[in-house]
């Protein structure tokens, strides 16, 4: 039987899975698996957490602090570990193809420790000022500026002095 | 040319609508946790109910009852209710040396999975799930990360001559993390999933048999 709860994380999936499996999945670098995990583990907190999240002020902000913190958990720490760096950062093309540069991209974000790149994420594809970033990785303002900071130079190593970064 | 939002956006891929099976599976997950919770809170955490699940757990995951003559390595207690915990029998590893570690036991039933440059996964031999980086259900073996700082906060432990920390994260009945310091380099970790049913000895019985090579690599992030 289905109760008020099951209607409602229904809604909530079928309207909102697909946008969480993007975010998660460039939380994660690109790893569908560990993409897909961290989705799987988000949902069934919320449904156990749904009235919290009902009485959220602010719900979009109360679902990335879950995924944050599944990125984040202690029991997924080896996950993550699994997203192996490479042994050397990819030298930079020649030439700067679109293709050449998304793989500098992902390989870019695979070096990034999770909380820097979700930062990065939240801040530069999600358009989310300081503040809400900050809410999302439970971490201070002046955090998020640094991990922001260090990570667009982290990328400007691997994809060059590229005009979208160096507005940025 | 791309921008940083195009490059982020054709690496999060397109929005592909769930299917109605992972609908189904993602409330089906979500029920069996909320029924988890409500039958933890409804023992209150008793010794009945934590020992049981345990129990269940273990017989599960070995495969039968554990025999009557085995002797058990130990009997360990759950860090929350103090009640014992089944053991798990550790038997002499006979394969092959996995790269980075040696082993010296194993758990009985139990193989060594997968090894690559930095982790060591151990599985019952039954295992369906073959991947060695999901570490669901597995004991796992590796060097801390390099991203790592600081010490971890746990019991006071010593592993083969070394010290070490032993703790569980939040929420964990028979889970555990484990830091065992090396003569140089990285912490040797070691850990288990929750609801394997080790007790604090075992880990560290299985964690005595363990040795890192100096072609272990510590992982980053």
């Amino acid at each position: 039987m289905k109760t008020e709860r099951d209607e409602q994380f229904h809604q909530f999936v079928v309207s909102r899975r697909a946008a969480l499996v993007r975010t998660a999945t460039l939380l994660t670098a690109g790893d569908a698996h560990l993409a897909e995990d961290l989705v799987q583990s988000t949902l069934t907190k919320l449904y156990v957490a749904w009235p919290a999240f009902q009485r959220a002020d602010n719900p979009d902000g109360y679902v990335r602090r879950v995924l944050v913190n599944a990125l984040t958990d202690e029991r997924r720490r080896w996950w993550r570990r699994s997203e192996r760096s490479m042994a050397e950062v990819p030298e930079r093309a020649a030439a700067h193809h679109e293709g050449d540069v998304s793989d500098g991209l992902r390989a870019a974000l695979k070096e990034l420790p999770p909380r820097m790149r979700a930062a990065l994420v939240f801040r530069y594809f999600y358009d989310l000022d300081v503040a809400d970033t900050a809410d999302a990785l439970g971490c201070s303002e002046g955090t998020v500026k640094s991990q922001t900071a260090r990570a667009l130079d982290r990328l400007r190593t691997v994809l060059g002095v590229h005009p979208s970064l160096a507005t940025l | 040319m791309i921008n940083l939002k195009d490059g982020l956006a054709g690496l999060a891929g397109p929005a592909a609508e769930p299917t109605t099976d992972q609908v189904a599976a993602d409330m089906a997950r979500g029920r069996k946790a909320l029924r988890r919770r409500r039958l933890v809170q409804a023992g209150g955490g008793s010794a009945f109910a934590v020992a049981a699940l345990a129990a269940a757990v273990a017989f599960a995951t070995t495969g039968g009852a554990p025999n009557a003559t085995e002797t058990p390595l130990a009997t360990g207690t759950t860090a929350t209710s103090g009640v014992a915990a089944p053991s798990v029998k550790l038997v002499a590893y006979t394969g092959d040396q996995p790269e980075g570690f040696t082993l010296d036991k194993v758990p009985d039933g139990w193989e060594v999975q997968g090894v690559d440059a930095g982790v060591l996964t151990l599985a019952p031999k039954n295992a369906k799930d073959k991947d060695i980086h999901n570490f669901v259900g597995k004991v796992v073996v590796m060097l801390q990360s390099l991203d790592e700082k600081g010490t971890p906060q746990g019991d006071k432990v010593e592993v083969g001559g070394n010290p070490g920390v032993l703790g569980k994260a939040e929420g964990m009945t028979t889970g555990w993390w484990l830091y065992v310091d090396q003569p140089s380099g990285p912490r040797m970790q070691v850990q288990v999933w929750d609801g394997l049913g080790w007790s604090k000895t075992d880990v560290l019985g299985f964690a005595d048999g363990v040795h890192v090579t100096e072609d272990a690599k510590p992982g980053v992030g």
